[in-house]
């Protein structure tokens, strides 16, 4: 029998404490424990990046990270940046660019485009290109999801 | 000119609020009472001819429900796209993968 792990973690800004299973990848424990399941998950190997999580303010692919290296950290899932009834400026300029198709990339799209926002206020097109690369989409071929991204800077200036 | 209901209008993406919130449930979010899950076993070989298929292991391991191969499914050739024309849902005994 595997020994568990007792871990702290504050996830949208909730505190759990917490018992997991130290081959637990963080991606599981949203899913599967803490039942947040707009966190997707796609290739399981850190290609796509439908997992994208925003982990102590940096975007990670939640299925490369483990549980328990959520210990004494901040976990941001797309479930914990509306405010309230009103969705995040960025989550609004992906439905009005139509940059949402079967929407299995969406979260992560969002979630990748807010960290580069929370670093980089004013990104350049390559800076945008550059963040969003770990983050594959099979549907809108991208170009509405720079618009939604160009579109999320100019509502936030 | 004549009034359309759609054509020339912004009509938003339905479910698009769902899934930019996360809240849209796709198959794989969805966890039923008692739901069983299945392990898809394939072929460890590119080409090869299928002598036998012994599950009697399988089928005792504790929390199996079943074991399914091409026994179990019924011999209808069947087709997804052309590239996948006149399969039948699991293979019976030639594995080609093209």
């Amino acid at each position: 029998m595997v020994k568990k792990h007792q871990i702290r973690t504050t996830v949208n800004g909730e505190e759990y404490d917490l018992l997991v299973d130290p081959k637990k990848t963080l991606l599981q424990l949203l899913r599967e424990d803490l039942d947040l399941t707009g966190t997707k998950e796609g290739c399981d190997e850190g290609e796509c990046g439908a997992c994208s999580v925003i982990l102590d303010g940096k975007v990670v692919n939640s299925c490369l990270v483990l549980a328990v290296e959520a210990d004494n950290a901040e976990v941001t899932t797309i479930e914990g940046i509306h405010r309230g009834e009103d969705l995040h400026p960025i989550q609004k300029s992906f439905v009005d660019s139509g940059a949402v198709q079967c929407g299995f990339c969406t979260p992560g799209m969002i979630l990748t485009t807010k960290a580069m926002l929370d670093e980089i206020p004013d990104p350049s097109e390559e800076d945008i290109k550059h963040y969003l690369e770990g983050n594959l989409c099979r549907c809108t071929g991208y170009s509405k999801i720079i618009d939604a991204v160009n579109l999320a800077i100019k509502h936030s200036k | 000119m004549e009034q359309h209901s759609a054509v020339g209008k912004r009509i938003p993406h339905r479910d698009a609020v769902d899934k930019v919130k996360g809240s849209a449930i796709f198959t794989n979010d969805i966890k039923l009472k008692g739901m069983l899950y299945c392990k898809i076993l394939r072929s460890p070989l590119p080409h090869a001819r299928i002598i036998n298929i012994d599950v009697s292991k399988a089928e005792k391991l504790i929390g199996v429900k079943a074991v399914l191969t091409y026994k179990d499914t019924p011999q209808v050739k069947f087709s997804i796209s052309p590239t996948w024309a006149d399969k039948l849902p699991l293979e019976s005994d030639f594995i080609a993968k093209s």
